[in-house]
């Protein structure tokens, strides 16, 4: 069935070094492929997408005021990590998140980092996530990152390269625990002659990284999971996270403060709750502080932070952090705060703030990426190469009127893995979101989400914009 | 426990109980045309007591002017209008289930999404009556694979008992108004033949599933009255008033294991007077007519209702 795969020879191919020729770790999937009936495939295939569907393992699409519950398509071959390459990028998140977290507590107090220059003032201050209401909180444990999700790719010589942090509310993490849950009821015969990191404990570990953060050390903190609702397009997210950690899942109006300290609504009155994992965007968080329209948010919640009798994970004003510009300057954070070099490489972006970059990415919008420094989800980019000449048109007057809310990149290389398609198996691109959770020390668990653009030579592999999952093996 | 959880539990359980009895009512009454050819019971105007059980009759007439098999059975299946067809039990139930997902089992969750998703593709026009027999059927099942899932996998903890609110007090409250609308109904409609008695008396036990027992217990001999008093006194009948009742105050009692307080005290007392209620040994010894007695039963229930809501703070999730 993967006979005459077409190795691609203008990316990397996860799976193939040559023609018929798998990477050494990839041998064993390759002989069990090879045993597998197209059809027993096809109706297992069939078999998944019920499964989520009966499950109600789905994202909302809002694109009508009716929001239609999808699921989010499935890949049966899976991505495999070889150890040796897994344990470079283990270090590399850790390192990584390490400086993340050491530039937002020194943000938020001294600001080092800016008084010698190594990180413009400029770009902090007018971040629209930068905020000054969080100056001075005293953030506990001085973790600001609770869970952090960073997306790698790989370019053409295999090289692993960071795309994006996410260290507000990074999503996803249930459909890890999914994608394996299927592969081993579906295609256990897959799995012949491997062995894979598990990812049994994993929620445990999250678990004790919030508790690690609970005000003045409390034992037995009553730790919460704020999410905005059943409509929220994660909520699967949500409620699959709080179950497991054995959390208790809220929304706002389970929620009450009194004289700074927070309380939830119970049968039996109020009880007081010591950590907040909220899924809330800052924004919405709390309407006396932030928003005032936000219907979600729960009031006094900043006192009661400020106060020091609730924890907030992930912290208030991570958002700094993470833009796409400030994204430029984390390796000089690695130095800076960790005197080390970084061990995961960037991809070459432009700051359109600046003269000689806004230039040369102006003259050079056919062959680049542009990304709004805010956006996410693959919302408002212009993919130069694939662009129409209106679209250029239209995204060059955006850059033009404010070219501070723009960076650019080359058009990044990602790499490919065998998926299934219509057309048999086809290389299609992924990239990999890695999730890190920060305790005493970081954790990374094993792997992460593999994302797959399921469309032919497309490179967008969100989710919302018709992305699908792998799942994704690390070797024991 | 959240308050707005214990919420989603009681209205959960509440609705899937509500589209069980329907789908009883519905099937049973299906069945009896197929037997029973007699126009003076299954006339076509008899439908307006199916209406009468499971919602109500002025609201219908808002939306229908005739009042036949199609078109109630369209109301109480599977009309978006009716806030209690099957179809909008399930939602509402799917709905309460999706915001707790985290705190019932997987399975229980699974069943009624998968009940939910059934309905929405089940073709409401120009169905068959065998197709519609096999749509309550499955129906039936899933609701006692319900059932199954919370007795065989749910701690009898507090999400246990506001499980058991909601589904006893919609069982008592379904048992006394069927039995006091067909009890109704017998006096004004129906000539008083032996024959056509133990048909639609038997109807009324397979409705309330109550017939099998019923008939090992007293021989096969149908008589309205012992009929009622068996549906409301039996303390060995699953679904008799007695022992609903004391499912309710058994769920109680798991909440309030440290004893009764100033707070818990009102609902205490008015378990009790229900349970007072069905504590007879038969109809005589109330002193009630029949159709105010089940008036009565009625008030109760909806009494010990808004107890469980204050209490627990349930519904419009107060500022405490």
């Amino acid at each position: 069935m993967i006979k005459n795969y077409d190795v691609s020879i203008d990316f990397y191919d996860e799976m193939f070094a040559e023609k018929e020729s798998p990477h050494t770790h990839y041998q064993a999937l390759y002989d069990n492929i090879s045993l597998l009936d197209k059809k027993i495939v096809e109706s297992r295939y069939q078999l998944a997408q019920q499964n989520f569907i009966r499950q109600g393992i789905t994202f909302t699409v809002y694109n009508n005021s009716e929001g239609t519950e999808r699921t989010m398509p499935f890949d049966p071959l899976p991505r495999i990590i070889s150890k040796e390459d897994w344990n470079v990028v283990e270090k590399g998140l850790q390192q990584r998140v390490l400086a993340l977290n050491a530039f937002l507590e020194d943000i938020y107090t001294e600001q080092e980092i800016l008084k010698q220059g190594v990180v413009p003032r400029d770009l902090v201050v007018t971040s629209p996530h930068f905020y000054h209401q969080v100056h001075g909180i005293k953030v506990p444990k001085k973790n600001h990152i609770f869970i952090a999700g960073i997306d790698l790719i790989r370019d053409d010589e295999g090289n692993y390269l960071v795309l994006e942090d996410n260290i507000r509310n990074p999503s996803g993490l249930s459909y890890v625990f999914q994608n394996r849950f299927v592969m081993r009821k579906l295609f256990p015969d897959l799995f012949n002659d491997y062995s894979i990191e598990s990812l049994e404990n994993q929620l445990h570990e999250m678990h004790e990284a919030l508790k690690y953060i609970a005000p003045n050390q409390k034992k037995q903190p009553t730790i919460v999971l704020l999410t905005p609702g059943v409509y929220n397009s994660a909520y699967y997210d949500h409620s699959f996270l709080a179950k497991e950690m054995g959390i208790e899942l809220v929304e706002s109006r389970d929620l009450i403060v009194n004289n700074q300290v927070v309380y939830m609504k119970t049968t039996k009155g109020l009880k007081q709750v010591d950590v907040i994992y909220r899924r809330i965007d800052d924004d919405f968080l709390d309407p006396l502080v932030f928003r005032e329209d936000s219907l979600i948010g729960v009031a006094g919640l900043m006192d009661a932070y400020r106060a020091g009798n609730v924890s907030v994970a992930n912290g208030v004003g991570n958002g700094v952090a993470d833009d796409k510009a400030t994204y430029a300057y984390v390796p000089d954070m690695i130095r800076f705060y960790l005197k080390e070099e970084p061990i995961l490489q960037n991809v070459k972006t432009y700051q359109l703030s600046n003269k000689a970059d806004y230039e040369y990415a102006l003259a050079n919008l056919d062959e680049l990426v542009f990304k709004e420094r805010n956006s996410s989800g693959g919302y408002n980019m212009l993919i130069g190469p694939q662009a129409t000449e209106e679209e250029k048109v239209i995204f060059r007057k955006k850059i033009i009127k404010n070219p501070e809310a723009f960076i650019a990149q080359p058009t990044i290389s990602l790499s490919q893995s065998p998926t299934f398609t219509d057309e048999g198996i086809k290389g299609r691109h992924i990239d990999l979101r890695a999730f890190v959770v920060l305790n005493e020390t970081p954790h990374v668990v094993p792997g992460g989400l593999t994302r797959v653009a399921l469309r032919k030579g497309s490179l967008v592999v969100n989710s919302s914009q018709g992305g699908g999952g792998k799942d994704t093996w690390v070797l024991e | 426990m959240l308050s707005r959880v214990a919420d989603s539990l009681y209205w959960l359980s509440l609705n899937m109980e509500r589209a069980d009895n329907i789908t009883k009512l519905l099937s049973v009454r299906l069945v009896s045309i197929l037997e029973n050819n007699n126009q003076k019971i299954e006339g076509e105007d008899n439908w307006e007591d199916l209406v009468k059980i499971s919602g109500d009759i002025t609201h219908f007439y808002g939306s229908y002017s005739e009042c036949n098999r199609s078109s109630v059975i369209q109301y109480i299946a599977f009309s978006k209008k009716n806030a209690s067809s099957i179809n909008s039990c399930i939602s509402i139930a799917r709905e309460n289930a999706k915001g707790i997902r985290e705190i019932i089992p997987i399975e229980l969750w699974e069943v009624i999404n998968d009940l939910y998703l059934k309905i929405r593709a089940f073709p409401v026009k120009d169905v068959t009556i065998e197709q519609l027999n096999d749509f309550f059927q499955m129906i039936l099942e899933k609701s006692f694979q319900f059932q199954g899932i919370i007795t065989g996998l749910m701690p009898r903890g507090e999400s246990y008992s506001f499980i058991m609110f909601g589904k006893h007090l919609e069982r008592l409250r379904k048992l006394s108004r069927t039995l006091d609308v067909y009890y109704h109904k017998k006096i004004s409609a129906r000539d008083n033949k032996d024959s056509i008695n133990y048909h639609y008396w038997s109807a009324v036990l397979n409705t309330l599933g109550g017939y099998e027992s019923y008939l090992q217990k007293y021989h096969a001999f149908i008589e309205p009255i012992q009929v009622i008093n068996y549906l409301i006194f039996d303390e060995s009948l699953p679904r008799s008033a007695n022992f609903n009742v004391k499912r309710l105050l058994y769920a109680f009692e798991k909440l309030e294991r440290d004893g009764v307080n100033r707070y818990t005290e009102g609902l205490h007392n008015k378990l009790h007077g229900l349970l007072n209620e069905v504590s007879y040994e038969s109809l005589d010894h109330s002193s009630l007519a029949i159709h105010d007695y089940f008036q009565k039963l009625q008030q109760l229930c909806d009494d010990v209702g808004i107890a469980i809501m204050d209490t627990y703070y349930l519904g419009e999730i107060k500022s405490l």
